[in-house]
């Protein structure tokens, strides 16, 4: 058991700003994210794009801030679960809480604050019929252990980087190995497209190509995947497994069911200090809706500021809290 | 004014108006008038959810950027007609159109 004073779910650039906040209270923060990462639609989505409006920065790239948001918060000595999806959130009777992960790791601590942007990123799935009933027997939408896959007939769907890497490494472990691709040819990062193409010059990948995903077939655990051509032509692909490929989005996940209160996917928050209608829980940043909201990222800072000074508080009930600034301070450890 | 037909994800439809403005994208107009977009990268073809298809109508629209390709590529359900919202401009080539919102199939 992780224990903490403050668990924030999601470490995206408000949920690391809220560690420095916290820090300044003298309060120790575990952060737990879906992605393998720290930064979330920031390193996952647009790292190399810059953002124009936070403040003290002409321009700086997304990859970049969140480096020095890292930075910034390296002196309060935070703690991650990375790559774990938040599952549930248990209230105990003395006030303290309880998460859990899918992985199944659990943090105790005394407030919860959910920074989670839109919510976990989770893989993109397929349209296809009995996909559910397929899932871990067979159809896998990452590549967790590559051994899992040695001698095995493999069929990847994708045309992504993250669909030709995959081809590129699994080609030299699994007996038999496709990529489906709706198009004639691969448009991502050309090396790899490159390698591909060159595996399949030498047999070890086979290229089904102009096609797409239309059925599954085994029964208990997967044994072909169907797929159709352009030209509404249909072949089955002996396979093991089917690993789609098809990048992540964002869902909201187990946190609707926690009973909190949610308006069109967003936790609804007191501006007062970002608490939810859950005391001991709060809500900042893209995930929380208040009247006003605009989802930027600067918004996210100054509630990650009035979160933490009323987390204090609630943690340490009938304590006044003096606002003390870093120039007259400093910061231990910088 | 350019007039567009609107399918949303729950299959309800209406048909909505508004006027050419070349800063604009087509994402925008949807999220304004509280169509199932959930936009979430704002704009920058860097997350497939404001998929829409046109079954009809978008003759003329700007060829397809790398961008927009690239994240189009990695979605499972693109369909002839498929396009990202966010990267259409609101240009007369929309008037009459006929779109379908798909968001990026999870």
């Amino acid at each position: 058991m992780i224990q903490t004073d403050i668990c924030i779910i999601g470490a995206g650039p408000v949920g690391l700003f809220a560690v420095f906040e916290c820090g300044l209270l003298k309060l120790k923060c575990h952060l737990i994210d879906a992605l393998p990462q720290v930064g979330g639609q920031l390193t996952e989505i647009y790292p190399l794009k810059p953002i124009y409006d936070i403040p003290g920065y002409p321009s700086v790239l997304a990859g970049d801030l969140i480096t020095n948001l890292m930075k910034q918060i390296e002196p309060f000595g935070p703690t991650f679960s990375l790559g774990e999806r938040v599952e549930s959130l248990e209230k105990r009777e003395d006030g303290s809480f309880v998460v859990t992960s899918s992985e199944g790791t659990k943090i105790e601590s005394k407030v919860v604050v959910i920074a989670g942007g839109l919510g976990s990123f989770e893989p993109r799935k397929p349209v296809l019929p009995r996909l559910e009933e397929f899932e871990r027997k067979g159809v896998e939408y990452m590549v967790r252990n590559p051994e899992l896959f040695r001698d095995k007939k493999v069929v990847i769907a994708g045309g992504g980087d993250s669909a030709l890497d995959w081809t590129v490494y699994l080609a030299e472990v699994a007996s038999e190995l496709s990529i489906v691709h709706r198009r004639g040819d691969f448009r991502g990062a050309p090396d790899t497209g490159a390698k591909v193409e060159a595996l399949a010059a030498q047999g070890k990948v086979r290229l089904v190509m102009n096609a797409q995903l239309s059925g599954l077939h085994g029964t208990q655990k997967l044994t072909g995947v169907e797929v159709t051509y352009d030209d509404k032509s249909t072949t089955t692909l002996e396979a093991d497994y089917l690993i789609p490929l098809f990048g992540l989005s964002p869902k909201l996940g187990p946190i609707a069911e926690w009973g909190l209160n949610i308006d069109k996917r967003a936790v609804e928050v007191d501006t007062r200090d970002y608490s939810t209608n859950i005391p001991g829980v709060y809500a900042i940043g893209d995930i929380n809706t208040y009247p006003g909201k605009l989802k930027l990222i600067l918004c996210g800072f100054h509630e990650s500021a009035l979160m933490a000074h009323s987390a204090y508080k609630y943690i340490n009930p009938g304590e006044n809290v003096v606002l003390k600034y870093t120039t007259v301070t400093g910061i231990e450890g910088m | 004014m350019i007039n567009i037909h609107v399918i949303d994800t729950d299959g309800t439809a209406r048909d909505i108006s508004f006027e050419a403005n070349k800063s604009s994208s087509l994402m925008e107009i949807l999220t304004k008038e509280r169509f199932d977009v959930a936009a979430i990268c704002g704009g920058m073809a860097g997350c497939g959810t404001c998929h829409i298809a046109f079954e009809s109508g978008g003759e003329g629209l700007d060829d397809i950027e790398d961008d927009e390709e690239f994240m189009l590529d990695s979605l499972p359900n693109i369909v002839t007609g498929s396009r990202l919202s966010c990267q259409l401009r609101l240009t007369k080539d929309l008037d009459g159109a006929r779109i379908r919102i798909l968001g990026d199939g999870v």
